[in-house]
């Protein structure tokens, strides 16, 4: 079964070359930005957008063939899941710059601004796949009644990093400026990192609003590029437990307007 | 899976005003969105528990299969489907084959870690070491893996990436 919220989200976006800097986009263009447009840092080539988004929609939406070769007595039909991974997409996108006959820019060869170095097309592939991922998963946690048995979410690492951010430090300022008091309450007293699904402090994450200059400008995670934390639902008892709700409480659905239009009806 | 709910005092109206309201999509959706929330928790366990075993580079694969673990489908208040749709993640579930995909004659499996993660395409010059097994030269035409069991014998083929 395919992702449906995750590749209608990446079918939405056009493909938009530009020379700024990710940090620069975010902060010349309005939140979404990147929820509506295919983007790279500094990279104005339309053949390459075209075809990062392409391969990422095959990696996001594997697809079922049927073969004769493969009917065993468990798999009657011959079924095989075929779609792009990451190290065949890695090798195509390199093929591709290949063919165009792109050369990286004096001292840049290698680097995180060579277009066909591993570093760099490793981070529009996790990149874009973690925000498509994200915005699917997003839009399917709003649905009303997955929102009325887990009302809330807790900040996670599910991915170990040599350098890891201060990510409790960024969730206090957030919380402060936001005026999510139980939310930094709870990191207080549990050391967890657990707001609201409908609170402002998710956005403030995903903007940079304590000064970060490494987030992608969404409510859901990914917050950052490469951050390697993740969210988990937090069910309706443990939220009125440690008192992030109310029992009577209602969260209501939060969604931007351009992703409100992949939301599954129910 | 199925789950069965018993409650043994149904006179106490507030008892049977919430059963009542746990009939239905409502605790359907609940009782998945907790299979979910348990999925996700394992997956992100063996992420955290399963590093390469040659000290090479982490791919994360575990933590790509927890982003796939899809909410919760109520079809009809009886009944929910959790999806997890990373392709990868049936091979490690129920073990099997892997095999050259059609055209190719070989599998090609890292021999370091420069090599790891990437295709042998990738690489200017690839050396293609082929061991002798007991009878004859044998290049892995495919790999059989198990739920419980490791990798087939490595001997049988190794690439050198330079």
């Amino acid at each position: 079964m395919p992702f449906e919220e995750a590749m209608q989200s990446l079918a939405r976006r056009d493909v938009l070359p530009s020379a700024l800097t990710s940090a620069q986009q975010r902060q010349q263009f309005a939140a979404g930005f990147h929820r509506q447009n295919f983007t790279s840092a500094q990279t104005l080539l339309t053949d390459l957008l075209d075809g990062y988004k392409e391969k990422i929609g095959s990696i996001l939406n594997p697809t079922t063939q049927q073969r004769a070769d493969r009917v065993t007595e468990t798999n009657p039909e011959g079924n095989v899941s075929t779609g792009l991974d990451v190290p065949t997409a890695r090798l195509e996108i390199k093929q591709l710059l290949q063919k165009i006959g792109y050369q990286p820019g004096e001292g840049k060869a290698g680097t995180i601004q060579d277009l066909a170095s591993d570093a760099r097309i490793n981070l529009v592939f996790q990149t874009n796949k973690d925000v498509m991922q994200g915005a699917g998963q997003f839009v399917q946690s709003q649905d009303e009644q997955v929102l009325v048995a887990f009302p809330a979410w807790e900040l996670i690492r599910v991915e170990a990093r040599k350098q890891e951010r201060d990510w409790a430090q960024r969730w206090q300022m957030c919380a402060r400026i936001v005026g999510d008091v139980g939310a930094a309450r709870v990191l207080d007293t549990t050391g967890r990192m657990m707001a609201r699904k409908d609170s402002a402090i998710w956005q403030a994450l995903g903007d940079g609003m304590d000064g970060s200059d490494d987030t992608l400008g969404n409510p859901f995670p990914p917050f950052a590029f490469n951050s390697g934390m993740d969210v988990r639902d937090i069910a309706w008892s443990e939220a009125v437990e440690l008192e992030i709700i109310q029992p009577g409480d209602t969260i209501a659905p939060r969604l931007p307007a351009d992703l409100s239009q992949l939301f599954r009806a129910a | 899976m199925t789950i069965n709910l018993n409650i043994s005092d149904t006179a106490n109206p507030a008892i049977a005003k919430m059963v009542a309201e746990l009939k239905g999509p409502q605790f359907i959706t609940a009782a998945a969105g907790a299979v979910r929330i348990e999925l996700r928790d394992f997956f992100a366990g063996l992420e955290r528990s399963r590093a390469n075993k040659q000290g090479w580079p982490r791919q994360h694969f575990w933590a790509d299969v927890r982003n796939t673990v899809q909410n919760p489908i109520v079809p009809d208040p009886s009944f929910a489907t959790v999806s997890i749709t990373d392709k990868r993640y049936r091979q490690r579930l129920e073990g099997g084959f892997i095999r050259p995909t059609p055209g190719k004659t070989f599998l090609t499996i890292p021999a370091n870690e420069k090599a790891y993660g990437h295709r042998a395409r990738e690489f200017a010059t690839c050396i293609l070491d082929l061991r002798r097994t007991d009878t004859a030269i044998s290049p892995r035409r495919s790999l059989k893996t198990g739920r419980r069991k490791s990798a087939t014998d490595a001997s049988a083929r190794m690439v050198r990436a330079r």
